[in-house]
């Protein structure tokens, strides 16, 4: 990245009364390109730049951030920073720090795919449109076929002396299908995100779609009741990253976790473990250092059922009497500091997907749910989503259903889990990079006809 | 914003490999945030975006390439780059611009910049006060305060020159009940495209008492029931069933590739006669208004279906271009950042003749859903669902007892066919919808309205 002077803009906080200041950049480059019918339909080309700082002023922290960093003018930056600073009240108060410690470096950047040619990402996009059209006759259109990748980093700088950047870099590919037969429809969509090229399969990317569209073409819905259910891997991951923010302890302490007070007891069934660790290799969420500067490390947050810590900032910390976790992270140099996990998963059990059909004899395997941004509420811990998926029929997976509702409550789910499979998936990073291998649930609630 | 020259320059540079059109969005915007946790200010966000973004189009190929960086060179720079990635034969030439500057549909009459901050606060600590007391069950209260001036500039190749300012502020007061180790929340979030005069104009302690009434009810609601049954949806917020089940699979968007299930449908009966709807960006102060869309074409009423009737979509340029229609003004976008396509703006079910109370005493037995949270919707599939936050059990054409949120799905082909009851009291609700483009301020509406039979996602049998 390049380095940007903040010498004169430190001075002249000082002079303006600014007791500490923190500079923040992200920059990112990416490219993608979108095909239809064996042509390139829409080629994107991005670059970002932004840049945030963060000051105290009579005890309080104020927050300013611009994106025009080519006419920066500091006067301005600094008074609108000062005048945020003055209507803050929060009792915990947020500080600048710098603590000299190096954190273990890991490789976050995977320069070999930056030498391969836009041309030959181009040629897997449509090598995955191709080859989804050759599996199947059913299978109507790809509406949606994409190959992108995108390189950028961090910067802190702040006025007690701290210095660190951090550059990283990530590729996805995304296709969704349509079948078709008579007047049903189906659409199924499959991904890979990885910074290594060799891990994309464009062949088993278009038959993961293919068969999830035509698996469901003969779905039909199903009577209302109580069901065992085993949840996908996909499935469970997506719920574990909607529910994630009852482990920040910034909700904890702002009494909007149901896991407050739960702190050494148990919230899951004993072989439940989630992990969140940031030292991953080729993962999206991976960070040496968070965004106050606070070396990461891998941590349990569920060990064998018990709650061993929520996620921390340096406030949230020294509010509860801990150190950070090294959690500390902006959704973007827009955003003030907040909790986020960094690679953030259950832990895998030892159940093939077929043993866990097995041992539960009768219910539903939910394969897809909708809707995840409405239909849960992450306070309280409530779901209620659009699903689909298939019936489990002494022991074997039979017909496919759709149109149906899975509802429950995350917690007490969790105190319900009766097998963990081995297939942990990470699904598309969003806040933090979430996995999950696919679980059996003792009871969940799935309404139809 | 940026001068003429330099703007026809990249348009130029954009045209350098030859293709069919160019275009230039450049946006400056100011951004204030304040966030209050348990009635203290605990955050609170300054900012200004500033970038440009350049498409070009050649056939039914587009580029779209942005960046932060505006000086003249670099601008060229990228046109030019991403102009390599289409190839052409005739090169376009930029015409003269024909400027127009956007009248506003509505006056702003106190610029939130205008505004001290510590008025704002005072206003937000008030509607905290309003919902912390409404009930010693009220345990946490979060409010969330948005205001945004954005200016854009839209120039194109074909000469055209629009500058257009969008003013919009927005509050989300969240309530948390909780007792007997059981939490429930309760949420509004009035917003319009005003200036802090929107204030003026709405009781905001009433919306802080409502979020905190929903939250204290459903602490001690039941589960809501389980299956298919009829329900009667509450008018305002209510119509993101509409956008959720129609509305997104007419943006030409997912039409143009003929994905959508109301592609080739034009002028079929697709909805019960009672049904007619409208997108209208063009609204005075609406949360989803704008004087221009974002390829720079005036904002309009756009009538989409008609007593049942389909009679058009949502179209923007380059899915115009390839369903042979005209742009109706719903080239929309989030930011500089994306690509512009075909959104809804301010989505309403038009008001019928029904009375409230009809459509409960038509109603024996089923759901009256009050509240409603956001959705979304598989296009190709017509497959949408929604959530109902707060919710009560209709017995007898009566409303009783309350019930806990729950989702609602269904088929937006089958269920235009059941809506068999509009009410005639049409309202509003604000939303923020997340498509191809970005997220966007839109608008939901509709009178009150009753669904025949939809699959209610509760947990408990009938």
């Amino acid at each position: 990245m390049e380095k940007i002077k903040t010498q004169t803009l430190f001075e002249l906080a000082k002079k303006q009364g600014i007791e500490e200041i923190e500079v923040y950049i992200g920059e990112s480059k990416s490219f993608n390109v979108r095909v239809y019918k064996g042509k390139v339909e829409h080629f994107a080309l991005e670059e970002n730049r932004g840049l945030s700082a963060r000051g105290i002023s009579n005890g309080s922290m104020g927050y300013i951030y611009t994106e025009n960093l080519k006419a920066i003018d500091r006067e301005k930056l600094i008074s609108a920073l000062k005048e945020n600073a003055e209507i803050m009240e929060a009792s915990e108060k947020e500080e600048i720090h710098f603590d000299n410690k190096k954190c273990k470096s890991i490789e976050l950047k995977n320069s070999a795919i930056e030498k391969i040619s836009e041309e030959e990402k181009i040629a897997f996009a449509l090598e995955m449109e191709r080859s989804a059209f050759s599996i199947d006759r059913k299978i109507d259109a790809v509406n949606y076929c994409l190959f992108g990748e995108s390189s950028g980093g961090r910067m802190i700088m702040n006025s007690k002396g701290l210095d660190l950047c951090e550059e990283n870099n990530i590729a996805y590919a995304f296709l969704s299908v349509i079948a078709k037969e008579g007047e049903k429809v189906k659409t199924g969509s499959a991904y890979t995100v990885s910074s290594r090229f060799e891990d994309f399969n464009a062949e088993s990317l278009a038959k993961e779609a293919a068969s999830k569209a035509l698996l469901q073409l003969e779905a039909e819905s199903m009577a209302s009741g109580p069901q065992k259910t085993l949840l996908s891997n996909e499935v469970s991951a997506d719920l574990l990253q909607a529910f994630s923010s009852a482990f920040s302890a910034e909700n904890v302490q702002r009494n909007l976790s149901m896991l407050k007070g739960r702190l050494g007891g148990n919230i899951g069934v004993k072989d439940l473990t989630i992990i969140d660790d940031p030292l991953l290799l080729n993962k999206a969420g991976s960070r040496s250092f968070d965004d106050e500067g606070t070396c990461t490390s891998k941590k349990y947050v569920i060990k064998n059922g018990v709650l061993k810590t929520f996620l921390h900032n340096k406030k949230t910390g020294k509010k509860a009497g801990v150190s950070s976790t090294g959690n500390a992270f902006k959704a973007s140099y827009k955003s003030p500091v907040s909790i986020a996990p960094t690679n953030f998963f259950i832990s895998p059990g030892t159940f093939s997907l077929s043993q866990a059909m097995e041992s539960m004899k009768d219910g539903v395997y939910i394969t897809d749910v909708q809707g995840l941004h409405a239909g849960l509420n992450v306070v309280s811990g409530d779901f209620s989503l659009s699903a689909s998926g298939f019936v489990v029929r002494g022991g074997k997976m039979a017909e496919a259903v759709h149109q149906i509702t899975l509802a429950g409550n995350y917690f007490d789910m969790l105190m319900d889990i009766e097998g963990i499979c081995k297939d942990l998936k990470f699904i598309m990073p969003g806040s933090g990079h979430v996995g999950s291998p696919s679980i059996l649930i003792g009871k969940l609630d799935i309404s139809g006809e | 914003m940026l001068k003429q020259n330099v703007v026809m320059e990249t348009l130029d540079a954009a045209l350098s490999n030859g293709a069919d059109f160019s275009e230039i969005f450049v946006e400056k915007r100011s951004n204030q945030t304040i966030g209050l946790v348990g009635g203290l200010v605990e955050n609170t966000v300054s900012g200004q975006d500033y970038g440009v973004g350049i498409r070009i189009i050649r056939g039914l190929e587009s580029v779209y390439a942005y960046t932060n960086d505006t000086s003249t060179e670099h601008l060229k720079n990228v046109a030019k780059k991403a102009a390599l990635a289409l190839e052409g034969k005739e090169k376009e030439r930029v015409l003269d611009f024909r400027r127009r500057v956007g009248i506003p549909l509505m006056e702003i009459l106190k610029y939130p910049g205008d505004v001290g901050k510590k008025e704002k606060v005072r206003m937000l600590k008030g509607a905290h006060e309003s919902a912390y007391g409404f009930s010693d069950e009220i345990t946490q209260v979060r409010i969330n305060y948005l205001d945004i001036v954005q200016n854009v500039l839209i120039a194109n190749s074909e000469g055209l020159w629009v500058e257009d300012e969008r003013v919009r502020t927005r509050t989300s007061i969240q309530s948390v009940a909780e007792s007997g180790g059981e939490m429930q929340t309760g949420h509004f979030a009035p917003g319009a495209s005003m200036g802090f005069e929107f204030y003026d104009t709405i009781d905001l302690d009433k919306y802080a008492r409502d979020a905190s009434e929903m939250a204290a009810k459903m602490l001690h609601a039941d589960f809501a029931p389980s299956g298919k049954m009829p329900v009667v949806i509450e008018n305002g917020f209510g119509g993101v069933i509409f956008h959720e089940a129609c509305g997104h699979g007419l943006e030409a968007t997912s039409v143009a590739k003929g994905t959508s299930v109301f592609a080739e449908k034009l002028g079929e009966k697709i909805a019960s006669g009672v049904l007619t709807a409208i997108d209208d960006g063009s609204m005075p102060g609406q949360w989803g208004s704008a004087g221009f869309d974002d390829e720079g074409l005036k904002t309009r009423r756009n009538v989409l279906i008609e007593k049942g009737i389909l009679k058009g979509y949502m179209v923007d340029r380059l899915n115009g271009k390839k369903m042979g229609m005209a742009p109706t003004g719903s080239g929309r976008r989030q930011s500089y950042k994306h690509a512009p396509t075909s959104r809804m703006t301010n989505t309403y079910i038009a008001p019928g003749k029904s009375s409230f109370d009809d459509l409960l005493s038509n109603t024996p037995r089923g759901l009256y859903a009050k509240k409603m949270g956001g959705g979304s919707v598989d296009p190709a599939t017509g497959e949408f669902n929604f959530a109902v936050m707060e919710g009560y059990l209709i017995e007898n054409g009566k409303i009783r007892k309350p019930v806990r949120g729950a989702t609602l799905i269904g088929n937006g082909l089958s269920i235009l066919t059941k809506i068999d009851m509009v009410a005639d009291n049409l309202s509003f609700g604000q939303g923020m919808c997340g498509s191809v483009s970005g997220s966007i301020p839109v608008n939901v509406g509709q009178p009150a309205l009753r669904v025949e039979s939809i699959t209610v996602g509760g947990r408990k049998e009938r």
